[in-house]
């Protein structure tokens, strides 16, 4: 993290989704000797270190960069130790940043009497305690599954269950997001379908997590992220 | 509240009294979060008061266990930080099969809901790699430190090892069900896990037992993982911790002692040596000896190096046991990306490692045509990359070398292409400096490269130029070779090559009529002139094999079927054999140099690898008696190359004491010397 600087201000952009942003950002990235002669990947290697992590300056979970662009061929050598060199790009970062009282949508991922657990993003991992659980909803256990039942609104919380809650709290611990959610809110639901967005964000995500370093970010196609597109 | 159902009844009971103290701990913990603690108060004196002798405490923490993961969404770390040291202190090697399986469940629950416990869950679980009986203070669980603290003696907790050995299996089940059950629900949980389970392995120093125990550990949680991620990081671990322990093991650690006698106490019996070691080995008395804190008086550097070798099989032994098993599933192209990955960055160029990179072997010799081949072609490519380190490229030379040489089941079309390969590079070679041709510098650390390169296909002609002859393509493309510029190259590398390597190779390619039948002589007499000046000066080639002869007892079995030993080559003429050879060697010493080289190369023998050798005999099914043994040693010898000299009696005192030996990471010539004293 230290050899990433986010310089000025960045911009945002909304996405289709409130909780995902997309930020261009000014960045300046330290880079070791080693990779200079191939500055491109040096760089890739070193905003892999953003990934997943919680960024105060971008406010939000770093979950992709995209478009990334090294303007001059030119670099600073910076003196010290080690001659690293100080390179400045622009990139798109494509940021995860729920906040209080936010409505996000992932998987039910596991069912208990105590709580259920939801993944957003197929990353994140929220709780919803008991005690968050509105009126109506009650944990019903049969023998093949367990789920969480409200018969007066005809919701259904199963396994696999596409559910929208709210957030209830947000917490940074040692750079990683701790979520809690939360169902009192009528707005909260069980939904039938994923978000486009979240399926594509998903399966970028997926392939971070399973092999962060060698994952090639230049070949993902940057979906076109407006408010007024939906993607079918 | 909980503790009016104390004695809880039997099986279905269970369920019923669970329910009761459920929501006593709810209350509890609620109140806590309010800042009214009475009732935490009580429910932590319940923990810390509790007996684990007693055997209704396995009752009692199952109940809690259980009650405790049906409320986990009302913890919260910072309100109740110490009941969870107190649970999370715990350990799955303690307790009963029910009350591990509800630690288990609770550390589940507790790492799903609350994402601050996350690392802390994980963290409890690789502690639980070790059982508590290592000793090794990391270790200890929360019950028994409380003992402790209170003075019982840590060896009471030691002498409950065999008791926790016993539900070894049962144990690592749970645990490993744990972490995969996390690892599924929590995906972040692989960026956290590796660095935790780095930071917990016991230093290498730690005995054997417990450093081969937390490696199974580790081998098992990168058989279990789903993501590449994590069985990379894993398989990259081991291989580091293995080649940390590999460099431990220094020959000169035996001799280093001016002490002569030190050198003949090595024939003594192993058997004994090694009894002496066992008994004296509690948990982690190496590292105490090592420490300080118990002196053994006696040999206690040799016995110690025993171990480390002993350590070094065992791990071995394990890692190759698991690389077969990731091969039979299927998974080969993974296992061979993620070792060439850590060959690359570790493996090659650490400085005469001399076990690791037999996992290497071992893994090519499971799909030669494959994986050997994308071996071979790495090695090839990084020798001849101009972008790469010298050192690098040399030792890429030396590896290149010794597994043609060695590995039995390579393709012929696979040596012979990347000969040819290495040879039309070298004939390409061109100094980079502008130099007149006669002002070229011979000098190895100049042209290096290009001089292990040359010395590397010499090596692996000695062992294998029957064989190509024998095969029709591949003696055409040897006939085709240009080996005669090669060896009259301005650059001269004859004379910075090692000798025996030259000597043997120029033997067997003029009886093969590959070379000119005047360079032998012509060579000869050059190198006489020029030895005179330079030899054992620093232009000297350092020697280096990778793949000389296995030296670890257990492990070796992966290895020895594939592998060749000097004394089966074949060279092409048969009259050659290797009883000539040692008798020209003979014939052509003087008697005192004899003398002193036969005792140096029993030296080689009695390397730490060789200890092993001896004292693992009895329990070996590769039963040798004593002439076997011999036999092999001497052939094991051999395969060094260090046979066939025809140099001048009187440079032969001075290459028996300078002729390096395969094993010893640092032969200095003042130990070397300090031998000659005591032999001559």
């Amino acid at each position: 993290m230290a050899n990433i600087m986010v310089r000025g201000a960045p911009s945002k952009e909304e996405t289709t989704l409130e909780w995902v942003k997309l930020v261009s950002a000014e960045l300046s990235v330290c880079v070791h000797p080693a990779w200079s002669n191939n500055v491109f990947r040096g760089v890739q290697e070193s905003l892999n270190s953003l990934l997943f992590r919680y960024n105060e300056d971008l406010d939000g979970v770093v979950l992709a960069y995209l478009d990334l662009k090294i303007p001059s061929s030119k670099a600073k050598i910076l003196c010290g130790l080690s001659p690293y060199f100080r390179v400045n790009l622009t990139a798109k970062l494509l940021c995860f940043s729920p906040k209080m009282g936010m409505l996000l949508e992932g998987k039910v991922n596991k069912i208990a009497e105590d709580y259920i657990g939801v993944l957003v993003l197929g990353l994140f991992n929220a709780a919803i305690g008991v005690s968050d659980i509105r009126n109506g909803f009650h944990y019903l256990e049969e023998v093949a599954h367990r789920s969480w039942v409200n018969k007066s609104e005809k919701h259904v919380i199963k396994l696999d269950s596409i559910i929208r809650f709210s957030v209830k709290s947000v917490e940074e611990k040692d750079e990683f997001l701790d979520l809690s959610g939360s169902l009192m809110s009528g707005e909260t639901e069980v939904k039938e379908t994923v978000h486009e967005l979240i399926r594509w964000t998903l399966y970028l995500s997926w392939h971070c997590t399973l092999e962060p370093i060698s994952w090639n970010f230049t070949k993902v196609q940057v979906p076109v992220l407006n408010r007024s597109d939906q993607i079918a | 509240m909980g503790m009016e159902v104390e004695a809880v009844a039997d099986g279905n009971g269970m369920e019923d009294s669970v329910s009761p103290i459920k929501q006593a701990i709810v209350r509890a913990l609620m109140a806590a979060s309010e800042h009214d603690t009475t009732e935490y108060d009580k429910l932590l004196l319940e923990w810390r008061d509790l007996r684990i002798e007693d055997p209704e405490s396995n009752t009692f923490l199952e109940c809690r266990l259980k009650a405790l993961s049906q409320a986990v969404s009302y913890i919260k770390e910072r309100d109740h930080e110490e009941l969870l040291s107190y649970v999370l202190g715990m350990s799955l090697w303690m307790h009963s099969p029910e009350v591990s399986n509800s630690l288990a469940e609770f550390l589940i629950n507790l790492a799903f809901v609350n994402g601050g416990c996350l690392i802390q869950c994980l963290d409890m679980l690789v502690r639980n790699f070790l059982p508590p009986s290592s000793g090794l203070p990391i270790f200890i669980d929360f019950f028994s430190r409380r003992a402790i603290m209170k003075g019982m003696p840590k060896e009471i907790l030691m002498q409950r090892k065999s008791e926790h050995m016993g539900r070894k299996d049962s144990t690592m089940h749970c645990l490993h069900m744990a972490l995969r059950k996390i690892s599924e629900l929590v995906p972040i949980t692989v960026m956290h896990l590796r660095n935790i389970v780095l930071q917990r392995m016991p230093h290498r120093i730690v005995d054997k037992e417990w450093n081969a125990l937390y490696m199974e550990n580790m081998l098992r949680l990168e058989q279990d993982a789903k993501g590449d991620y994590i069985q990379n990081q894993m398989l990259l671990a081991v291989v580091d911790r293995l080649i940390q322990i590999d460099v431990e093991i220094r020959w000169e650690d035996i001799v280093k002692e001016d002490d002569s006698s030190k050198i003949f106490v090595l024939d003594m019996e192993f058997d004994e040596l090694l009894d002496d070691v066992e008994a004296n080995i509690g948990p982690g008395s190496e590292a105490q000896q090592l420490a300080g804190v118990v002196r053994d008086s006696d040999g206690e550097r040799r016995l110690s190096l025993c171990a480390v070798a002993d350590k070094m099989d065992i791990l071995m032994d394990m890692t190759l046991q698991h690389l077969q098993k990731c091969v039979e599933a299927g998974r080969i192209e993974q296992v061979f990306s993620t070792l060439m990955a850590s060959f690359q960055s570790t493996i090659l160029d650490t400085y005469k490692s001399k076990f690791t990179q037999f996992l290497i072997f071992y893994v090519c010799s499971l799909s030669p045509s494959t994986v050997g081949d994308k071996f071979t072609s790495l090695l090839c490519e990084i020798l001849t990359s101009p972008n790469r380190a010298p050192n690098t490229r040399m030792s890429a030379a030396a590896y290149l070398a010794s597994f043609l040489a060695r590995a039995k089941y390579l393709p012929l079309n696979i040596i012979s292409s990347s000969l040819k390969r290495v040879v039309s590079w070298c004939i390409s070679y061109t100094p980079r400096q502008i130099e007149t041709k006669g002002a070229l510098t011979v000098d190895a650390g100049v042209h290096g490269v290009l001089y292990s390169a040359c010395q590397a296909v010499m090596y692996v002609l000695c062992f294998r130029m029957k064989t190509l002859l024998d095969d029709l393509d591949a003696r055409e493309m040897l006939y085709k070779l240009p080996l005669d510029d090669l060896l009259r190259h301005s650059l001269n590398p004859l004379k910075l090559c090692l000798r025996s390597v030259v000597d043997e190779f120029l033997k067997q390619a003029t009886a093969a009529h590959l070379v000119n039948a005047n360079l032998s002589s012509e060579v000869n007499r050059n190198i006489d002139a020029l030895e005179l000046n330079t030899f054992g000066g620093i232009n000297r080639l350092d020697m280096f094999f990778p793949f000389d002869p296995y030296l670890l007892r257990q492990s070796d079995r992966f290895i020895r079927p594939n592998f060749i030993f000097w004394s089966m080559v074949q060279c092409p003429e048969d009259e050659l054999s290797d009883s000539d050879i040692e008798g020209n060697e003979n014939e052509g010493e003087g008697l005192i140099a004899s003398e002193a080289k036969g005792k140096l190369f029993r030296e080689s023998f009695e390397r730490p690898g060789s200890v092993e050798l001896h004292s693992m005999e009895d329990n070996d099914s590769v039963t040798e008696d004593e002439d076997d043994l011999e036999g092999f040693e001497i052939s094991m010898n051999r395969m060094s190359l260090t046979p066939g000299d025809l140099v001048p009696s009187h440079f032969m005192r001075a290459r028996a004491l300078k002729s390096p030996l395969p094993l010893p990471a640092k032969l200095t010539p003042e130990v070397l010397q300090r031998y000659s004293n005591s032999f001559c």
